[in-house]
């Protein structure tokens, strides 16, 4: 069984008095161990799309189903805590805080068992993605650009989650950085039987993909 | 990372939200501490105040000028004789009252040139009125005005039929008049009657009377006594003073001059009820005695009123200030918090989308800001000591000049019960501002209403907070 399944999935946004059809009746699956990488052209829909398979927005119709069960049954917030994790193009991280601390806050969210210790969790985690300890304890905005995205797919990490979820995770990182993340989120995937949801525009990121899904071709029908 | 650390991680690394909150309820702060403290105070030496007066009830005659008590026909004179006396008597025989006393003048009778004893030389002013008592141990020992120190006090045969006999102030005795126990004052009856022809008043009769002193009391500085501050030279029993009333009633009743009607008067009784808390329910009896008949009363409590005018002013205006500063508070902590909530915005945004609940984030706001908002007014209250007297120190003093000064301008009150003895100096010396522990755990009550409610507008913001829109933007 697919571990998170789209079904008739429709979204819009009101633009003036029509409503501006962005998603319409899309079905998707997505199974654990894979990558996926979502492409289409820019406005297409794919952060709206990445926004409702997170719970950040509802769906106008459709259904999304975590392991055969909807995820507004689980609950948006439950869901966020103990099923996805979201690395986002910008990072999010809170800047007052270093690289481990912003580990321990998610860790601190889940509800999702991760052990004893864990300090220790998290400075492994963020030793999997090549932070080390020095860097690990200083604030985050004093890290490079590639290493506070290696700190948020640490954060990702940690909470022990099937699914993670990315939007354009390197936009703004240069190409060396770019694989680095790239690498990793595979990695995540295919090492580490994540189902990771990746929506980029970088053609190298897709090319590593198990599976692109390109928006346009299979929802996209402008009713503007 | 739970709830706790966060807070404190996030109190202590957001350093200028931290530093203008915390200056901002410091300062507040202070202002709230000092008005509960001058509030406190206020309350503390009306308290002291009235403990040491005690509970009293002091009735007076509306008519108090020797003048108007003559121009009375004969039948408003009785009238109002009768009344005041039947008040006294059903008053002081109320179980309530500890003691009770009564004070009768008779300006008939005056202190003669002595042979023996010069005396008026002395001019005591206050000689020329005999004081008449009606209790066998003076009240005013019971007020700690005067303890006798040799003989003893009047017997109850003494009082009941008016002997002449007189317990006098050492300080008769100081004035280097040897009196001892046992020794004779002479006072002179004079009844005086308008003579036509002279078209004056004129002496019509004298008569000696030769007091026996029986007691020598010595006078007390207490400034928390009651009505007797001047205190009489010369005690006699009331009956004694009524029995030469009536002598110079007969008198003219059986002569045909027109008598100067010297009457036998009274200025006020004092009753003395056991405990303050006694106070209000005799109040009440008093108010249903004297319901309509012509007499004033006053009360220790009007009497602490009277002299705590200035200090209570200073305590409601110090409510006003603590409202006020409450508001301000409110207002600024709000204002503070929401705008450091809106730049917060996208840590807001990460802690939704990483799942957490709405409830604990907005625990973790209003943790945020009683940690750093209490804190500081704790520090005030280390602060206020020095400020809430040294302030309310000048404000008092002021605003006593200022009240001294108005004063002067009108007639004083007299009616007071204790109206010289305590001044406005001894309630300033008294008047210490001090926060005791319950003012401080009301203090920390107040503050954390306050800074709770200040959260109402940032909490209000986080949650109608979406995190798509921070976060994917
Ligand atoms: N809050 C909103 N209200 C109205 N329209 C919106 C809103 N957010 C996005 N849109 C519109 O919806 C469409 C889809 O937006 P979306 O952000 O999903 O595109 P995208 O595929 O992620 O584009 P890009 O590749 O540029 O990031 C766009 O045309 C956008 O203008
Ligand atoms: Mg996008």
């Amino acid at each position: 069984m697919s571990i998170l399944e789209v079904k008739d999935l429709t979204f819009s946004y009101p633009d003036g008095d029509v409503k501006r059809i962005i998603l319409d009746h899309i079905s998707e699956s997505f199974d654990q161990g894979k990558f996926y990488a979502i492409v289409g052209f820019s406005g297409c829909g794919k952060t709206t799309f990445l926004s409702l398979i997170a719970a950040l927005d509802k769906p106008e119709s459709g259904s999304i189903m975590y392991q055969g069960k909807e995820i507004s049954e689980i609950g948006y917030e439950k869901y966020r805590r103990n099923h996805i994790s979201i690395v986002f193009q910008n990072y999010n991280l809170i800047p007052y805080m270093n690289a481990l601390e912003n580990v321990r806050v998610a860790m601190g969210i889940t509800e999702n068992p991760l052990g004893d210790d864990m300090t220790r969790l998290a400075l492994e985690h963020l030793f999997s993605v090549g932070i080390d300890e020095k860097k690990a304890k200083r604030r985050v905005n004093r890290l490079s650009g590639g290493e506070q995205q290696r700190v948020a797919i640490a954060r990702a990490l940690s909470t022990n989650v099937d699914i993670i979820l990315a939007d354009e995770p390197t936009g703004n990182l240069d190409r060396k950085s770019s694989e680095v993340i790239v690498d990793l989120l595979s990695e995540l995937a295919h090492q580490r039987n994540k189902c990771v949801i990746v929506v980029t525009h970088d053609q190298n990121v897709a090319k590593k993909s198990d599976k692109i899904i390109n928006l346009q071709t299979i929802g996209m029908k402008l009713k503007s | 990372m739970k709830l706790f650390k966060r807070v404190l991680v996030s109190v202590l690394r957001r350093k200028t939200c931290t530093l203008i909150l915390l200056l901002l309820t410091f300062l507040i702060g202070n202002v709230m501490a000092v008005s509960i403290a001058i509030q406190q105070s206020s309350k503390g030496i009306e308290e002291n105040l009235l403990n040491r007066i005690g509970g009293k009830v002091l009735l007076k005659s509306p008519i108090t000028d020797q003048n108007q008590i003559y121009a009375l026909s004969d039948e408003d004179y009785e009238k109002a004789w009768k009344e005041f006396i039947d008040s006294y008597e059903n008053l002081s025989s109320k179980e309530k009252v500890s003691y009770a006393d009564i004070h009768y003048h008779y300006n008939s009778i005056q202190l003669l040139d002595s042979e023996k004893y010069d005396l008026n030389n002395k001019h005591y002013e206050n000689g020329s009125y005999l004081h008449g008592v009606d209790s066998l141990v003076f009240t005013d020992e019971k007020e700690e005005l005067l303890t006798l120190n040799k003989g003893s006090y009047f017997t109850k045969e003494m009082l009941d039929d008016g002997w002449d006999v007189m317990i006098i102030s050492d300080q008769v005795t100081r004035d280097q008049v040897p009196f001892q126990i046992g020794d004779r004052i002479d006072f002179s009856l004079i009844l005086t009657a308008y003579d036509p022809a002279q078209s004056q008043t004129v002496s019509v009769y004298e008569k000696v009377i030769s007091y026996e002193i029986v007691g020598i009391y010595q006078q007390i500085d207490n400034k928390y006594s009651d009505i007797q501050n001047d205190l009489e030279l010369f005690y006699v029993p009331n009956q004694n003073l009524v029995k030469y009333e009536q002598f110079a009633k007969d008198f003219f009743s059986k002569s045909n001059m027109e008598p100067n009607r010297d009457r036998l008067w009274i200025e006020s009784c004092m009753f003395r009820v056991h405990s303050l808390l006694d106070l209000p329910v005799f109040k009440n009896t008093v108010l249903n005695e004297i319901e309509d008949k012509q007499i004033n009363f006053y009360t220790s409590e009007d009497s602490v009123e009277g002299l705590l005018g200035t200090i209570k002013t200073l305590s409601s205006l110090s409510e006003n200030v603590l409202w006020f500063s409450m508001g301000a508070m409110c207002i600024a902590v709000a204002l503070v918090t929401f705008y450091f909530v809106k730049e917060r915005k996208h840590e807001i945004g990460i802690y939704l989308s990483l799942g957490m609940d709405k409830k604990e984030l907005l625990i973790q706001i209003v943790f945020e800001t009683l940690f750093v908002g209490l804190l500081g007014i704790i520090l005030s209250i280390g602060s206020q000591k020095y400020l809430s007297q040294s302030f309310s120190d000048y404000l008092v003093e002021t605003m006593i000049r200022y009240e001294d000064t108005e004063k002067d301008k009108f007639v004083t009150n007299h009616h007071v019960l204790n109206p010289d003895h305590l001044t406005h100096e001894d309630i300033v010396s008294q008047y210490e501002v001090h926060i005791q522990g319950q003012d401080l755990i009301l203090l920390l009550i107040l503050g954390s209403c306050t800074l709770i409610i200040s959260c109402l507008l940032p909490l209000g913001y986080i949650v109608i907070l979406k995190p798509k829109n921070i976060m994917l933007e």
